[in-house]
């Protein structure tokens, strides 16, 4: 396979000596290389790979829980050159001692397990004579497993050449809005065609259609599953889903859409037992990169106790790129930070973004700015009331969102400034009309504009797929719409917003675009080069 | 989490696949020099997952049942309208619903077969556009009496109720009493938009309910009710009611309908729960602006150790 071979390649180089290999990084004063008889450096790169939990022979079992098989391409080689070893006198061997998280890794030598887990306890030192040129095999069996093998060259009982090479898998990365989407997910559901539709005309075959028939007509996808990527040093790929532990009608998606398969790996963290609203993963998001997090910061609604689930924060913690911080969701009745945040491209932007934040003092000003007689059909309906003017008057209403925003959003506004040091200017602020959903909490009566998906798929163009406000005569358009024309000003140059309907199949169940849909996308960071300071890589340059 | 695995593991012999690539790799780049180790710019995409796989491999073309779905027409709705309900409502309601069943019986069957939708936040909702009509109050209180709905979706046709723009304050005053909590939750929430007196009938009843959570839903309503302050003796009486949430949800009321004064929600201001001083303070401010400023409570309120209350002294103290 393609990645493994690339993979191969690139650690086989860094074994070439100085000719085309990598500086490794490794510590000069460790190398002894060459003053006891050896005829080639006795210098070994990094090993930086992916965990092998995905499923390449399909059966059913993580890859780590296999003895290797053919076809196992997540394994990264160890090779000792036949000029590294022609020095070599008779007796002379190779002694590898491994230290770290050896309950993670291991290593195969000539189809033997010779380091690390597999045993009762771990294997810390293995020795052999080589014949030639040897090549070992590398396997971890966990994000951010980290370790070292201290590599000897042994004659006569004494270490006459060293060398330590560090070794380490990747973190689960979690995928921020703005990287580049590759495909897209919706729930077809006895109620949702003109939702359907939309996605369709913008999208084409770049959207699934989930059958919500499947799934108790679980609609709400972005809930179910996480995507995060992990990657090895050569471009090599594994992609896992988080798996929720809400376990509504989508609980088996996971399973029937990404298992078992090669290159993905399916992860539960926490028991379903405890799940609450706060698990579903519309309350678990990531940035773009930040000053000092060049992968971006994971975030979700945590207060009080409330929110996500510890067994998962502490994994997600563990990462060490995407460094979590919490934000305040529990006054929402659904209680999730994407009914309030989000990010879209924009160049002429300081980071290359802008955040879009719900804002109610926005969306009283625009409430106030519009004709007092300029019918609003479906809030007549859904809310009771018939014109922007009814709104505007409602002054309980206009006090429930004063409240919120100087109770809950202003303080939101303050932690994602503090968190990933933007400026106001890098803040859009998004005009909202929140109101009570009886005691439950808040919910958006205008339909929650920021909980949008950014669909930026390669080389064709950069989509918003946003809740259509519905704030017009139904007989009228988008284009005839103050709250979408509002939006749509506010919008960085070149984004092409495709309005969706989303209103009676999920805004008056308390959702959104982005509680509707789930995207995979592309990795554009290197964590061995982007994240080695985070992550204290020590063969990193 | 990490999770540990520990498993014996047999020797097998490695597949001579793997190791034929690695030598070719080896090879390669050791003959040529070549540049291997630059980062990739953008890493491969990942195996297609199974139905992205199937997509790649069609035409791309919109199921014709989507197209159906999106043509499709509703069941025509009753022509006239029903009357306001007074007296004998559960005569009347027959009434009703024996002339809906003439006028628009596919209509009616529809929304009695409905099933309620699960809402982003777990609760089952009717939401379709056929409950958008007056006629539809009376289709869900006919199957709220005389269904056999699980209590879930029983409240589910409650909070319909306010969607209709019908009139049900009656009966649902009269049903009150007797629903499951959740059940009378959603009935105080029912009459967010309901006028006259059962619906402050109900309202009344659902302040003074046995569960907490039916407290807490009677104020909010209140709160956000054009006529709440009928109630506002009683919202200031359950400032002093012995749940914690409640006097915040009574506070909050007091604020927005501006009804009683700032020495009724003074006591508050040194609540031991955050909410519950951030609410009173902000009823105070908006019941007798710079009230607040004035009490003795208020320097330590600057100084609070909840972020969001100290930040709302701060506030009004601008």
């Amino acid at each position: 396979m393609v990645v493994i071979a690339a993979a191969s390649l690139a650690l086989l180089v860094s074994a070439c000596g100085d000719d085309g290999g990598n500086d490794d990084g490794n510590d000069e004063a460790e190398d002894t290389a060459g003053e006891d008889g050896g005829s080639a450096d006795w210098t070994f790169g990094p090993i930086y790979g992916v965990n092998n939990n995905d499923d390449d022979d399909l059966d059913g079992k993580r890859d780590w829980l296999t003895p290797p098989f053919d076809a196992d391409t997540d394994l990264m080689p160890l090779t000792i050159t036949a000029d590294q070893v022609a020095g070599f006198s008779d007796g002379d061997s190779v002694r590898l001692t491994l230290s770290g998280d050896a309950d993670l890794m291991r290593m195969w030598h000539n189809g033997a397990h010779v380091l690390g887990s597999g045993a009762a306890e771990p294997i810390l030192e293995y020795t052999f004579t080589p014949s030639g040129e040897e090549t070992l095999w590398v396997e971890f069996g966990e994000f951010l497993a980290r370790g070292s093998v201290v590599i000897d060259h042994v004659s006569g009982g004494e270490a006459v050449e060293s060398d330590t090479i560090e070794l380490v898998s990747s973190p689960a990365i979690m995928n921020h809005h703005l990287m580049p989407a590759e495909h897209l997910w919706i729930v077809q559901t006895s109620d949702n065609a003109e939702y359907v539709m939309d996605y369709l005309e913008a999208l084409t075959s770049d959207v699934s259609l989930v059958q919500g028939v499947m799934y108790q007509q679980d609609r709400w996808i972005q809930d179910e599953i996480e995507f995060a990527t992990s990657t090895d040093a050569a471009g090599g790929r594994l992609d896992t889903v988080i798996d929720s532990i809400r376990d509504r009608g989508l609980d088996n998606f996971p399973e029937d859409e990404f298992g078992p398969q090669t290159d993905w790996f399916i992860g539960t963290w926490g028991s379903p037992t405890n799940a609450t609203t706060f698990d579903a993963f519309g309350n678990l998001d990531a940035s773009p990169p930040a000053p000092g997090f060049p992968f971006g910061r994971i975030y979700y609604g945590l207060e009080n106790g409330q929110g996500l689930d510890s067994a998962l924060a502490t994994f997600l913690d563990e990462q060490t790129l995407q460094q979590p911080f919490p934000l305040d969701s529990i006054w929402l009745c659904v209680g999730h930070v994407d009914e309030f945040s989000s990010f879209v491209p924009d160049p002429t932007a300081p980071k290359g973004y802008r955040l879009l934040l719900a804002d109610t003092a926005s969306g009283l000003e625009l409430l106030d700015s519009i004709d007092p007689g300029h019918p609003t059909n479906r809030y007549n309906s859904a809310y009771g009331y018939a014109t922007a003017g009814d709104i505007a008057a409602d002054a309980a209403l206009r006090a429930y969102n004063e409240d919120i925003q100087v109770n809950e959003l202003d303080g939101i506004r303050e932690a994602f400034k503090s968190a990933l040091s933007l400026t106001d200017e890098e803040i859009i602020e998004v005009p909202t009309i929140f109101q009570a959903e009886g005691n439950c909490g808040a919910g958006a009566m205008t339909t929650g504009t920021v909980n949008l998906i950014v669909a930026n798929i390669d080389g064709k163009g950069i989509k918003l797929m946003v809740p259509d406000p519905f704030f017009r005569n139904d007989a009228e358009g988008p284009e005839s719409d103050p709250w979408a024309q509002d939006f749509e000003a506010r919008m960085p140059d070149g984004l092409d917003v495709v309005w969706t309907d989303d209103w009676f199949s999920y805004h008056l169940l308390l959702g959104e675009v982005h509680c509707g849909t789930n995207v995979t996308r592309t990795p554009q960071a290197d964590w061995t080069v982007d994240g080695a300071e985070l992550l204290g890589l020590e063969g990193a340059n | 989490m990490r999770n540990l695995i520990t498993q014996t593991i047999l020797s097998k012999t490695f597949g001579a696949s793997l190791m034929t690539l690695a030598a070719l790799g080896l090879a390669s780049a050791c003959d040529t020099g070549e540049e291997t180790t630059e980062r990739s710019s953008q890493y491969a995409p990942a195996t297609p997952s199974k139905s992205q796989a199937e997509q790649a491999s069609a035409e791309f073309e919109i199921p014709a049942e989507v197209l159906e779905a999106v043509n499709a027409e509703a069941p025509a709705a009753p022509a006239s309208q029903p009357a306001a309900f007074a007296g004998d409502w559960q005569a009347q309601l027959g009434a009703e619903v024996s002339r809906i069943q003439g006028e628009a019986p596919d209509w009616f069957d529809a929304l009695m077969s409905a099933e309620a939708k699960p809402s982003r936040a777990g609760m089952l909702r009717f939401v379709a556009p056929e409950f958008q009509d007056p006629n539809a109050a009376v289709v869900l209180l006919h199957r709220y009496v005389n269904g056999d709905d699980a209590a879930p979706v029983k409240a589910a046709l409650m909070d319909a109720l306010q969607r209709t723009k019908g009139d049900y304050a009656l009966p649902v005053s009269e049903l009150f009493a007797a629903a499951e909590p959740e059940v009378r939750v959603a009935m105080v929430n029912s009459m967010r938009r309901a006028e006259g007196e059962h619906a402050f009938a109900t309202l009344a009843q659902g302040l003074a309910d046995a569960d907490v959570g039916v407290r807490i839903a009677a104020a909010d309503t209140l709160a956000m009710h054009e006529g709440g302050a009928t109630l506002g003796d009683e919202l200031i009486a359950a400032l002093g009611d012995s749940e914690l949430r409640v006097q915040a949800a009574a506070a909050k009321a007091i604020g927005y309908l501006k009804v009683g004064s700032a020495s009724d929600l003074a006591p508050l201001l040194g609540s031991e729960d955050a909410d519950v001083r951030l609410r009173a303070l902000q009823a105070m401010e908006r019941v007798e602006p710079g009230a607040a400023v004035g009490m003795t409570q208020f320097a330590t309120l600057l100084e609070d150790a909840d972020p969001t209350v100290a930040r709302a002294a701060k506030r009004i103290a601008q």
